[in-house]
């Protein structure tokens, strides 16, 4: 039976850090898919069925959160103890929000553009350009042990994924109004 | 998930979405993004010399529920007092809009942003 109390890095036996090998984790995970198939469990009674679908459900949920950067560093930050509550956290980092402000402007103004095409590349890039220094800026206030900081770079990561989203749906509308 | 008749009415007719000067004396802006989701919400207030807000405007980018969350607030607030505002809660908004439990944090938002306007305005005076 897996065990249930160890944590998803140790579960796919990667080191506890924000930079991962991606190779090694779809590996381990295919490996524990095969290894934990609840169709292996077919003629088992009602007990070992019901621990099969916790196993794979385990698996699944601790895939997806080192899938995902924003994920897994929120991850690594309630391993160390720190808390995130989605009902009640709100960012104040006035300078930070104009910014997402200006660039949610910006992408709603692409359509009227003399090459929208060419005008949302160059935002989709400044947008994961700016992606990237954030999680550059979270491994760093790890590195120092600045959780709380560390917490806030988590924290605006995903205004970062809803800016990816907005601007991949405005790319998908250009191109089929194009092509 | 469904929305109830007022968010849906708020989202369709939003109230107030607008921008003022955000350099003026007289104004104060609020801006907070929540980071469940990605919203983010500006809320701006123009105060009269009688300390009574005199205007309102919004400017949400979120789900329906953000936007009517600060749709409704701006209608709210517009003729109160900065004491009267700040003693808005979120609950009020949830209530009002019948906000789901996953909704919610909309509602906290709003409230943050309209606390974040008065301090603003307070902070120029």
């Amino acid at each position: 039976m897996l065990d249930f109390t160890q944590n998803y890095f140790e579960l796919f036996d990667l080191a506890e850090q924000f930079e991962i090998d991606d190779s090694q984790l779809s590996a381990s995970f295919r490996a524990l898919q095969a290894k934990y198939h609840p169709d292996k469990f077919i003629n088992a009674n009602d007990q070992e069925r019901r621990v099969a679908l916790q196993t794979t459900g385990f698996i699944n949920e601790a895939h997806e959160t080192l899938l995902s950067s924003r994920l897994r560093a929120r991850y690594l930050l309630t391993l160390k103890g720190i808390d995130f509550d989605d009902e009640i956290d709100t960012t104040h980092d006035g300078a930070f929000l104009m910014h997402q402000m200006e660039i949610r402007e910006a992408l709603e103004d692409v359509k009227n553009a003399t090459d929208p095409l060419a005008r949302i590349d160059d935002i989709a890039q400044e947008i994961s350009g700016e992606a990237d220094a954030l999680k550059d800026d979270f491994i760093e206030k790890m590195e120092e042990g600045k959780l709380t900081c560390a917490k806030d770079a988590v924290l605006k990561m995903k205004f970062f994924e809803r800016l990816c989203e907005e601007s991949r749906r405005i790319t998908e509308e250009l191109e089929d109004e194009l092509f | 998930m469904a929305y109830s008749e007022k968010v849906i009415d708020h989202y369709e007719n939003p109230r107030n979405v607008g921008a003022m000067d955000k350099d003026a004396k007289t104004v104060g802006t609020g801006m907070v993004g929540a980071p469940a989701c990605g919203d983010v919400m500006k809320l701006q207030i123009k105060v009269g010399d009688d300390g009574i807000i005199e205007d309102a405007k919004f400017k949400t980018y979120g789900c329906g529920s953000a936007i009517a969350s600060s749709s409704l607030l701006t209608e709210w607030v517009k003729g109160k007092s900065l004491d009267e505002v700040q003693a808005i809660k979120n609950t009020d908004i949830a209530e009002e809009l019948e906000l789901p439990p996953v909704k919610v944090h909309c509602s906290v938002l709003a409230e943050d942003a309209i606390k974040a306007a008065v301090a603003d305005y307070q902070s120029k005076q």
